[in-house]
């Protein structure tokens, strides 16, 4: 077996004095689509941001794509071809729907899909309706798309994306899974991080659960679907 | 009329300036979130490159108009320079780092300036083709001053498209609301961050090098400019360009008309107008609630504790310093009054700074009010000094009375703002009302009563106010009162939902500290035996800064510490350079820098490792 895209090892992270994560190991396959799965406060959120660099402090061995990211600023790994969807959406209000996708724009890069809004607008045809709308005119959902449309014009090959379905009616949450497919039938990897069995279930193949910080369990989607014992006692609320 | 008409014209070719240096101060402030008070220095030596270049090539238009290019590339490129070495560092500090860093530029940049180019005031040449004037309804009227006011809506305009029509544009602005999702999005924050330091300063530059065909080139006008400039950028609303524009042409206006209506006090009214601009409008007139800086948290990592022998140890303190003339000669003794005053002043800032998280950066007024009320007394109503002693403090208190009250509606950078602006509003009637307060000139003749003119006997007088005042200080911060304080600095709305009243609270603290501040100006005319202006100007209340930073925020003792080694540095080691600008505010941005939890912050850390 070729070696994995993103390979996490040993992952440590800190707020101030409080040790978040401990020891979290994980992999994500070229193709493969990962479901990062625990309780509200687990650590999926600081796992997701730990590896994009946006934690203040961390240690661990990480790697993608042959390269080392644990030295490196936020901003290096994404233009490494790592695409960071956050659970807040966190889209620039004041800008419009094309200058969002344009703060998102980075060069094509090889071995990963290439973006363009004309594309993305096909890929989510509501955004395609408020081109020049601003953020502030926006509902959930559609910021939702947005903010996923804005890191895909970055052409990553490996996306991360944290809550996806957190919050949004269940239609959209259909929409949603739907892009995940899609993008992963493009040749996309994703980490994603979900407490909502259904989504995961829908779009992962393999699903890695976390509690207070350390990796408990990890598996095929399949597996876990199958061993109630690992959702009772990691997942069940 | 048509005079009416030529005075709107002028107040226009003022807001023109006053935009082109306010927008590159409110393009810096909305991305980077600091408040640069170097910015006005960009623009003084962007005028003194401008006069160098303008006497050397501009006998041509195409020299005069390049030179001015040239003088503001310069200052693109120096602020540029001032981003990597100092601004880099101090994002994430508290926003009183940030200023007083920026403060410390502007002291080297005067010195330097002074250095390169002479203290002399320059006056340049006009710029051709523009010499003469038009005569509008038969008023003349500069020609140059039509093309300024020109510029104005053009650099407006540019800006706009800039911001609006380039990914540049599209990045920074993308970058102003968040930051760190930007980053995520592969886009490095700190050339970002570059190329905004150099457009800001760039325009503060192009500012400059257009006043030297209109007015002489000086040393003071850096901080004139950047004390305008805030102002501006604060009524228009902070990070807004057209908010900036139209504060300038009110501003101009205000300027341009309040000469003739109300010529003693025309920088009063505009500071008066910027205090009623945000009562009425918190966040300045185009400025929206979202965009109140996110002041960076206080970092208290050592809370303020009593000190197990403090009352001991403050005893023996006092015991030896009541001895001191006992070996201590007479210039031994004027040094220790100075310092024991300070002290005291730096103490009363403390209380605001420390235990509200309140950064003032008008203290000053407080003190010099204090100053000004003694020395008022004793000219016009031959006070004796106890009486005038008194009057001091209760005059300085009920000065902080009134701005409090307008200050403490509002925390962070807008609070910085408001001080210094009713410490500028203070300063400028002391500076401009002559029939009263003597203007520079000062007044004169504040001496002691017979019974403490001796150096030991005015000594032990201060020492015995200034004792007792700094005990109560210590007193305050210990009691419930002290407690709520910082229970408001560290959190304001779980403060409120306790039941504390945050506001009231910091607004006793504000008359607290402006009283004992006040008291301490009141000692401090009688020690010198004259006030003058400079006790209640910027300087000043950056040096209360600085003694509180030196000492440490965090302690009830670095004040104090702070206040001595400030004093001593001042008065034994600046004295002996021509440039104790340059070494003062090397010093300030090394402290910034190095040594954020000051003196005793630093020694109690070195005990504590030990």
């Amino acid at each position: 077996m070729s070696e994995a895209l993103l390979t996490v090892d040993g992952l440590q992270a800190w707020y101030g004095r409080a040790h978040i994560l401990d020891g979290i190991a994980l992999t994500v396959g070229r193709g493969e689509v990962v479901a990062l799965m625990g309780r509200n406060g687990a650590g999926k959120t600081t796992t997701l941001k730990a590896i994009m660099g946006l934690v203040e402090r961390r240690a661990a061995t990480l790697r993608f794509d042959g390269r080392d990211l644990s030295a490196l600023p936020a901003h290096r790994i994404a233009r490494l071809g790592v695409g960071y969807v956050p659970e807040d959406r966190r889209i620039f209000a004041d800008l419009t729907v094309e200058e969002n996708l344009e703060v998102g724009r980075q060069p094509p890069r090889p071995g990963a899909p290439a973006w363009t809004p004309e594309k993305l607008f096909t890929l989510f045809p509501n955004l395609a309706e408020m081109r020049g709308r601003r953020g502030t005119r926006m509902s959930g959902g559609e910021q939702q798309m947005l903010t996923l449309a804005r890191t895909l014009m970055g052409n990553p090959s490996l996306l991360l994306l944290d809550e996806p379905s957190e919050g949004l009616a269940p239609l959209i949450v259909k929409q949603m899974a739907d892009a995940v497919r899609r993008l992963k039938a493009e040749g996309l990897s994703v980490l994603l991080s979900e407490q909502s069995l259904s989504f995961a279930s829908a779009v992962a193949d393999r699903a890695c659960v976390i509690e207070t910080g350390r990796l408990r369990w990890t598996g095929s989607m399949a597996e876990l679907m199958a061993d109630d014992g690992v959702r009772a006692a990691y997942l069940a609320v | 009329m048509s005079f009416l008409l030529v005075q709107a014209l002028s107040g226009l070719a003022t807001a023109a300036t006053l935009f082109l240096v306010s927008s590159g101060l409110t393009i810096v402030f909305g991305v980077t979130r600091i408040v640069n008070f170097a910015h006005g220095s960009f623009y003084m030596v962007g005028a003194y490159a401008g006069w160098s270049l303008i006497e050397r090539f501009g006998g041509t238009p195409a020299g005069f108009w390049g030179s001015v290019a040239a003088a503001a590339l310069a200052m693109g490129v120096l602020g540029a320079a001032m981003e990597i070495g100092l601004l880099r560092r101090l994002y994430r500090s508290p926003e009183l780092f940030q200023l007083l860093g920026t403060f410390g530029v502007v002291l080297v940049v005067q010195d330097l300036t002074a250095w390169a180019w002479g203290p002399e005031d320059l006056l340049g040449r006009r710029a051709p083709g523009l010499k003469g004037s038009i005569d509008i309804l038969d008023q003349p009227f500069p020609l140059y001053d039509l093309v300024l006011i020109g510029l104005g809506p053009l650099v407006l305009g540019l800006l706009w498209l800039l911001f609006n029509r380039t990914r540049w544009g599209t990045l920074v602005r993308a970058a102003t609301q968040d930051r760190e999702m930007t980053s995520a999005l592969g886009v490095d924050p700190t050339r970002l961050f570059t190329g905004v330091l150099f457009l800001g300063c760039a325009l503060a530059g192009l500012g400059g090098a257009l006043q030297v065909p209109r007015e002489a080139v000086t040393l003071q006008m850096d901080v004139a400019i950047v004390v305008e400039a805030f102002v501006v950028v604060v009524v228009g609303g902070m990070g807004s360009l057209t908010g900036a524009f139209l504060a300038s042409l009110l501003i101009g206006q205000l300027q341009a008309f309040g000469i003739l209506v109300f010529p003693q006090i025309t920088l009063v009214i505009v500071f008066l107008f910027m205090a009623v601009v945000l009562v009425l409008r918190p966040h300045g007139l185009l400025g929206r609630a979202e965009e109140v800086p996110p002041t960076a948290p206080a970092t208290v990592t050592v809370p303020l504790s009593a000190g197990r022998h403090a009352g001991v140890w403050a005893l023996a303190l006092l015991a030896v310093m009541a001895a001191a003339p006992l070996v201590a000669g007479d210039y031994a003794l004027i040094l220790l009054t100075e310092v024991v005053i300070l002290a005291l002043f730096a103490a009363s800032l403390h209380l605001l700074i420390g235990l509200g998280g309140l950064v003032s950066f008008g203290h000053a007024a407080w003190f010099g009010m204090g100053a000004y009320g003694s020395a008022l007394l004793v000219k016009h109503l031959d006070a004796p000094m106890p009486l005038a002693l008194a009057g001091a403090p209760v005059l300085a208190g009920l000065g902080a009375l009134v701005a409090g009250w307008f200050c403490v509606r509002r925390s962070g950078l807008y609070f910085a703002m408001l001080t210094l602006a009713f410490a500028q509003i203070v300063w400028s009637i002391a500076f401009q009302w002559y029939a009263v307060t003597g203007g520079d000139n000062g007044i004169l003749g504040v001496w002691p009563s017979a019974w403490a003119a001796g150096k030991a006997a005015y000594y032990w007088l201060t020492l015995a106010l200034c004792g007792g005042a700094l005990w109560l200080l210590r007193r305050a911060a210990f009691a419930p009162f002290g407690y709520a304080l910082r229970a408001g600095r560290d959190s304001g709305l779980r403060a409120e939902s306790v039941g504390i009243d945050v506001r009231r609270f910091q607004w006793m603290a504000f008359v607290l500290a402006g009283t004992a501040a006040g008291l301490a100006g009141g000692l401090y005319a009688f020690a010198k035996g004259s006030v003058f202006p400079t006790l209640l100007a910027v300087p000043q209340s950056v040096d209360a800064l600085v003694m509180v930073l030196m000492g440490g925020i965090q302690t009830i003792a670095g004040p104090l510490a702070g206040a001595a080694v400030f004093h001593l540095l001042e008065s034994e080691v600046m004295s002996m350079t021509d440039w104790w600008r340059l070494v003062l505010g090397l010093i300030i941005i090394a402290l910034v820098l190095v040594f954020p939890k000051g003196i005793v912050g630093f020694l109690s850390g070195f005990r504590r490792r030990a």
